[in-house]
């Protein structure tokens, strides 16, 4: 089990290295590579968002996008039809994003398993149905646009550096979460509810508080998003984002700290490299799906655990 | 029509308690072998139609036969999660070999023209073709009924969705089960399709709107429900549309309020921890 | 009586459709006894101790936990008013490691699972890590609990049931599966942890040597319903009790 992040001083040196090398890859290989780069940053965080959903809290969302979209239309509503400062309107983002998850959150967490998951899945649905049909506020499926500077008006360079500090800030607050007492308690509830409820924790205190922050930091990444594309579209809220998050997740690795990251990393540069050879991207990551899961259902990250394993890069167990 | 498509979501998820969410890509194949049969087999004609509807729900059952057994069999025995995985994986490969043959635009499939007319009743014309779509579903359901109800098949079946280790115990094979449920739910999926394709606009993103309503109506029928799913069936088609007649904007909201209800409802009644 | 009972049931009645389990149950337990509860397979025991833990719906009758009316009470309320419990089958949390286990109760225990603060678990550690000791499973507070065996995971939830310091600790089975030895360690240490604390103990068994040499009460019960009470030499003695163990179970 690599469920929590064990930062041994090697370690701490790789996750340095590693951002170095991000940051001069952005730098230096052109502009075109720092946009992928950014999306890529940007959905790693919403998928590590899911990840602490799933991997700690063992609750399977299939509605995660909400969030996602909550985050980027409360920040693009409050810039466009309420005249909010672009500066203060990054926090209305992550806040109205917060604030679905306690809503939808406190029905949600009334069910268990695949009742849960669907009553996510239909939270998620009407979230995305009222911001598809209400067209006088939120521009229907047209979406708003034109309302700022794509990326502040920063250039892709910058920007990309931007998101890989945010990304960093969040990993380590989720770090914080998961070491702290109330990881320990999310963890708990996780495994055994009932075991939970007998020494004394209200699981579904515990769930909807996990919810919640899961849905913060979704709505941050839907923030970075929408600043990044500078627009906003019902679809960040739809079914095809909550479905790559999970993909992420999955590929990346259930139960580890690191899989929301590394299945990030891996289905945006996939997509990147594939889509250079051949337009079907989706044929493509289909299949790659199906084989992976097939062959390494720990995903990746069980793989990197097992050879670091092997050369000595002592994980202590 | 919604029952036709949640009756084989909920008798797959019943027997192998998988959630397959490439059931609307299932829909939209049918639909598309559908657009591709019927020009080919007495165009125009109703047995020609029901012909190229009953040939695409069985090239459809064959994928899904195919995919049962490459793919699905093999996790079984692995977290849910993971058979999700591979059943989105199969949504995605759908969709993009679907594009690729039929290419992104929507396509219409002609109607058999002895269905074009309109009835009337009272003092109003209702087209006809709802009307046999209606019957066809209700045929179906029928027929699996009976099957259900009355033959060898059905009662291993029931075995098998009721205590899997028993049936297991009793013999049954069940990989066989499993494959055969899978194709079946596959042809229903198909047939649906087919039935509904000249209906509305054929277009390679019909399986996602395809399958949350599909969910809706499976998980307000209850899981793995038949009867459930029939009766979920009508409340969501009449509710959808009731509510395009009278506040279209919000129907879908709407159908999306009752499942939560009904979820949240039933919870109620499965309160309490294990006994023991 | 009310008055000097920890725990006092009346008229307890629960039924599963048509099965009645528990009919008309009265029961009274009075502070610092260790009370065994036996009786035949079905006869009720488990659902008795699932009524007065709050985990099954529908319970009939009355149950005061401390003079306050506790019967429609949530697990967790429960928990709080000083009821802790372990279950017949093993309910550790299996991916963490028993020190995780431990923490955890301690964290809740503390009022303290909402928090942030590395203190607040540091805390919680230190107090774990001498209640695995206590329990004797200093040595194994890293292994993953699905690495333990069934003895080492009872002792490890027995530890965790004492982290809020009930006042009652249910147990039900506590020896379930495991061998003759481990049983009598398992008990030895509960009763010694119960005669140093001077709480109350109300736990299921099936060893009737561990019953004698354990409970300071017995209570048997037979199909859904009390049959005799007393100290364990009475109830020994009882013949109807002799009926029931000689010609239900051999």
């Amino acid at each position: 089990m690599n469920v929590l992040p064990k930062m041994t001083p090697l370690r701490w040196g790789i996750a340095g290295a590693l951002i170095v090398l991000l940051e001069l890859v952005n730098r230096l290989a052109g502009v075109g590579m720092s946009l992928v780069l950014t999306e890529m940053l940007i959905l790693a965080l919403f998928a590590s968002s899911l990840n602490l959903l799933m991997s700690y809290g063992h609750m399977v969302s299939f509605g995660h996008a909400a969030y996602f979209g909550l985050g980027a239309y409360g920040f693009t509503l409050a810039v466009a039809r309420f005249d909010v400062p672009v500066e203060l309107a990054v926090f209305i983002g992550p806040i109205v994003a917060g604030l679905g998850g306690l809503v939808f959150g406190a029905l949600c967490v009334r069910l268990t398993e695949i009742y849960f998951a669907m009553l996510t899945l239909a939270c998620a649905q009407i979230t995305f149905t009222v911001l598809f049909q209400w067209y006088d506020f939120t521009g229907g499926d047209t979406g708003i646009t034109g309302f700022m500077n794509p990326r502040f008006g920063l250039t892709e360079q910058n920007f990309m550096t931007l998101v890989l500090v945010v990304l960093v800030l969040c990993l380590f607050a989720m770090a914080w979460i998961v070491k702290s007492p109330l990881g320990l308690s999310i963890r708990s509830v996780g495994q055994d509810r009932w075991r939970a409820e007998a020494l004394g924790l209200a699981p579904r205190r515990v769930q909807l508080t996990v919810f919640v922050i899961a849905s913060v930091f979704a709505g941050i990444a839907g923030t970075l998003f929408a600043v990044f594309q500078g627009s906003a579209f019902p679809d960040y809220a739809g079914l095809g984002f909550t479905l790559d998050a999970l993909i992420m997740v999955v590929l990346g690795g259930l139960n580890s700290f690191w899989g929301g990251l590394v299945g990030a990393v891996i289905l945006v540069q996939l997509e990147h490299w594939v889509l250079m050879v051949t337009s079907h991207w989706e044929l493509m990551l289909g299949l790659a799906v199906l084989v992976l899961v097939l062959v390494l259902p720990q995903g990746v990250v069980s793989v990197a655990g097992r050879l670091s394993n092997m050369l000595g890069l002592g994980r202590k167990k | 029509m919604l029952f036709l498509i949640a009756s084989g979501l909920t008798l797959i998820f019943g027997v192998s308690r998988i959630v397959n969410f490439a059931h609307g890509s299932l829909y939209m194949l049918g639909a598309f072998f559908t657009y591709a049969l019927v020009p080919l087999i007495a165009p125009g004609t109703v047995g020609g139609f029901f012909a190229s509807v009953l040939l695409a729900g069985l090239g459809v059952a064959a994928i899904g036969l195919i995919f049962e057994v490459i793919a699905l069999r093999r996790v079984y025995g692995a977290p849910e999660l993971m058979q999700l995985i591979i059943t989105v994986a199969l949504v995605l490969i759908i969709r993009d070999v679907v594009r690729w043959i039929w290419g992104p635009n929507s396509l219409s499939v002609p109607m058999p023209d002895a269905f074009m007319g309109a009835l009337l009743i009272g003092d109003n014309y209702f087209p006809i073709f709802p009307f046999v779509i209606f019957g066809a579903g209700l045929a179906v359901m029928l027929v699996m009924v009976g099957v259900i109800r009355f033959t060898r098949a059905g009662i291993l079946l029931r075995a098998g969705t009721d205590d899997r280790g028993m049936a297991a115990l009793l013999g049954v094979n069940e990989k066989l089960i499993f494959s055969s449920v899978f194709a079946v739910g596959a042809l229903l999926a198909g047939i649906a399709g087919g039935l509904a394709a000249p209906y509305g606009d054929v277009n390679y993103l019909l399986d996602t709107t395809v399958i949350v309503t599909a969910f809706i109506v499976v998980v307000i029928g209850g899981l793995g429900n038949l009867y459930g799913a029939f009766a979920a069936a009508m409340l969501v088609g009449i509710t959808k549309a009731l509510g395009i007649l009278y506040f279209p904007r919000l129907s879908m909201v709407l159908i999306f309020l009752i499942m939560a209800a009904v979820l949240l409802a039933r919870s109620l009644g499965r309160q309490g921890g294990p006994s023991r | 009586m009310k008055e000097h009972s920890l725990l006092s049931v009346r008229g307890v009645r629960k039924t599963f459709g048509q099965f009645v389990a528990l009919n008309n149950v009265d029961f009274d337990l009075p502070a610092g006894e260790k009370h065994a509860l036996i009786g035949p397979n079905g006869a009720g025991k488990s659902t008795f101790i699932a009524c007065i833990a709050g985990q099954l719906p529908g319970v009939e009758g009355t149950v005061l936990f401390k003079g306050e009316e506790v019967t429609a009470a949530a697990p967790v309320d429960l928990a709080r008013r000083g009821i802790g419990r372990t279950f017949q089958i093993s309910r550790a949390f299996l991916d963490m490691s028993a020190m995780e286990n431990m923490t955890s109760a301690f964290v809740i225990a503390n009022g303290a699972w909402a928090s942030l603060r590395r203190s607040v678990l540091a805390n919680a550690e230190d107090s774990a890590r001498s209640m695995l000791e206590t329990v004797g499973l200093g040595d194994h507070a890293g292994s993953r609990v699905a690495d333990l065996s069934l003895g080492d995971r009872k002792r490890l939830e027995f530890g965790m049931a004492l982290a809020n310091d009930p006042d009652l600790l249910l147990l039900d089975e506590p020896t379930a599966g495991m061998s003759i030895k481990e049983r009598h360690h398992l008990m030895d240490l509960v009763a010694a942890r119960i005669d140093e604390t001077g709480k109350t103990l109300l736990f299921v068994e099936h060893d009737i040597d561990v019953v004698l040499k354990i409970a300071t009460r017995v209570t048997v019960m037979v199909r859904g319903a009390v049959l005799a009470a007393g100290t364990p030499a009475e109830i020994a003695e009882n013949e109807e009790v002799q009926a029931v163990y000689l010609g239900g179970h051999h």
